[in-house]
């Protein structure tokens, strides 16, 4: 049930299996031995026991610009500004994680989520699906579906009670937007006196819908790195894969009846099982008092996304619940944004096409402004304010840009939600 | 009578916070297994055994910190001492392990006769208490910079 299938036989087929799933992990749930870390906390319990946790965020956003849409993922249909002046479809999700402790260094988890999809649908998917076991408490392999994390808050993006804004900044988080992989990946950790290293190395790929189409990765891996040394962090990771969107494939389809000469445009930018990468570095420190943390991303692929980076970097002090936040995140594209195209006649309609796919690459930056305050046991309340500057040749981070959208403009996005856990 | 400290606890506590001033004065001690013959440990030491990031005590045996409910004001006073922590941060830092999959938070105890069973049977255990409520059950951890 990975992704939606064409076949609306189909569709229906993957929604009840995921109403199945929920069905099953509430049974489970229902029969399931109290739970690790509560009941009467005697010796360490025994497996088999169940788990089952939540969380989610229901949230409201308004974006100045309404010639486009502002989106949090890449995975939405639409957002504030455009389709709705007021959207609860940007921030709201809601998350059930089922955790197993199956056998003696044997653990299972399964999440499923409901969010808006590239289809404007809410049907519950399985985000994470894997079983993961303990050669000793530092070095474990999990196998099935999970996500690598190369920006520090990749991994958690959906979970907003776990960070401080309202959404880790789009700039740097739609770079790699996939959110889960299906593969297998070793975790290792050791130390060295005060000092904590996390090493993961995973392999995988996976497929999903974005906003424009379908989106596969393939034989892809990764190494990330996180050292923590008491309130100081380091993060650092590097991930590879084969990437294909078709949603471009008609243009680059077409571009190769012109022989050799278009065969060599479409072979530069298509996206068909092309080599991408990312390298990232971050860094965090955390006192208590105040925070601070910054963090930086280079893509690359041999394809139309070309090479692009984004960094941002947050601050924010905690006054008793209240935590009022800054962040300034910016993307930017370094590979050209235009392309000459082919110098026939017949091929201007095509050569506006592939521009318009370079032009959509996200050059933009932000300033966000905004404050989370924590309202009882396991509820966050935050109100997020973002001026976003739009590249001269670039529709930024939007979507669903229409006709009399002009780059280079400055939008705004207010925003606010609350984060719980259950 | 224990209410009424408590109260007097929260109150301590929450002005120590609202001044900025550690609550570390407080009689909260750390304590381990009487069987474990564990003496002392370090601030950073206790920071990595109940934020997860450390999985062993100095001496190689594997660490079982245990937690105080959630809503008691030694759990308060122990985060804010050993990792400057409120409990809603620390939630929010357990929240991200566990829903990548990636750790899971201490165990907790119901209350103090769970607390003193669970140390008494388990050599690895690790927890904290009132200075008050200490006895030979327990042994109190020296934290040694």
């Amino acid at each position: 049930m990975a992704a939606s299938e064409p076949s609306p036989v189909l569709k229906k087929g993957t929604r009840s299996t995921s109403v199945a799933i929920l069905l099953m992990l509430a049974q489970a749930a229902a029969f399931a031995a109290p739970p690790p870390d509560s009941g009467d906390a005697d010796a360490p319990a025994e497996p088999p026991a169940f788990t089952l946790r939540g969380f989610g965020t229901v949230g409201i956003a308004h974006s100045s610009e309404s010639r486009a849409d502002f989106i949090s993922t890449d995975f939405q249909k639409h957002g504030t500004g455009y389709t709705r002046s007021w959207s609860a479809e940007v921030d709201s999700r809601i998350g059930v994680q089922m955790d197993a402790a199956l056998m003696k260094n044997l653990n299972g988890v399964v999440q499923v989520v409901s969010e808006q999809q590239s289809d404007g649908s809410y049907r519950p998917r399985v985000e994470w699906a894997n079983v993961k076991y303990d050669f000793t408490p530092d070095l474990s392999a999990r196998v099935g579906r999970f996500v690598l994390s190369p920006f520090m808050a990749s991994d958690n993006r959906k979970v907003g009670y776990s960070y401080v804004w309202v959404r880790p900044p789009v700039e740097v988080y739609t770079m790699m937007p996939m959110t889960r992989t299906n593969g297998i990946e070793l975790l290792s950790r050791s130390r060295f006196g005060n000092a904590t290293n996390n090493l993961e190395i995973g392999f995988g790929g996976g497929k999903d819908n974005l906003q424009q189409g379908p989106i596969k990765w393939n034989d892809g891996w990764g190494i990330l790195d996180t050292l923590d040394y008491g309130k100081l962090s380091f993060h650092a990771a590097y991930v590879r894969t084969r990437l294909t969107i078709h949603a471009y494939d008609p243009v680059f389809d077409a571009y190769r009846l012109f022989g050799a000469a278009g065969e060599a445009i479409a072979d530069k930018y298509d996206v068909d099982d092309k080599p991408s990468s990312l390298l990232t570095l971050g860094a965090s420190y955390d006192p208590g008092k105040w925070f601070a943390m910054a963090e930086w991303g280079k893509i690359q692929s041999d394809s139309l996304l070309g090479k692009r980076q984004a960094w941002q970097m947050t601050g924010g002090f905690r006054y008793g619940k209240v935590t009022p936040y800054l962040t300034y995140s910016r993307a930017t594209v370094q590979s050209s944004g235009t392309a000459d195209g082919l110098p026939y006649p017949q091929a201007a309609a095509l050569n506006a096409a592939l521009n318009q796919f370079l032009f959509a690459a996200p050059e933009q930056r932000t300033v966000s402004l905004g404050m989370r305050t924590e309202v009882s046991r396991n509820v966050a309340f935050k109100i997020q304010l973002d001026r976003s500057r739009v590249g001269s040749s670039s529709v930024g981070t939007l979507v669903n840009t229409q006709s009399d959208f002009t780059p280079g403009g400055t939008y705004h996005v207010i925003s606010a939600t609350l984060d719980f856990l259950f | 009578m224990r209410s009424l400290n408590k109260q007097m606890l929260r109150m301590l506590v929450g002005m120590a916070v609202f001044n900025g001033v550690p609550a570390a004065s407080a009689d909260v001690v750390v304590v381990a297994s009487a069987a474990s013959g564990l003496s002392s440990l370090t601030p950073s030491q206790v920071y990595d055994i109940f934020l997860g990031k450390s999985a062993y005590l100095p001496n190689g045996a594997l660490a079982m910190p245990i937690d105080q409910p959630e809503t008691s004001s030694e759990r308060r006073m122990f985060y804010e001492t050993y990792t400057g922590k409120s409990p809603a941060q620390v939630k929010a830092y357990w929240s991200k392990l566990i829903f990548t999959g990636k750790g899971q938070p201490p165990r907790e105890a119901k209350g103090l006769s769970a607390l003193y069973r669970f140390m008494s049977r388990n050599a690895g255990a690790i927890g904290y208490m009132d200075r008050s409520e200490v006895d030979n059950r327990v042994r109190i951890v020296e934290i040694m910079e």
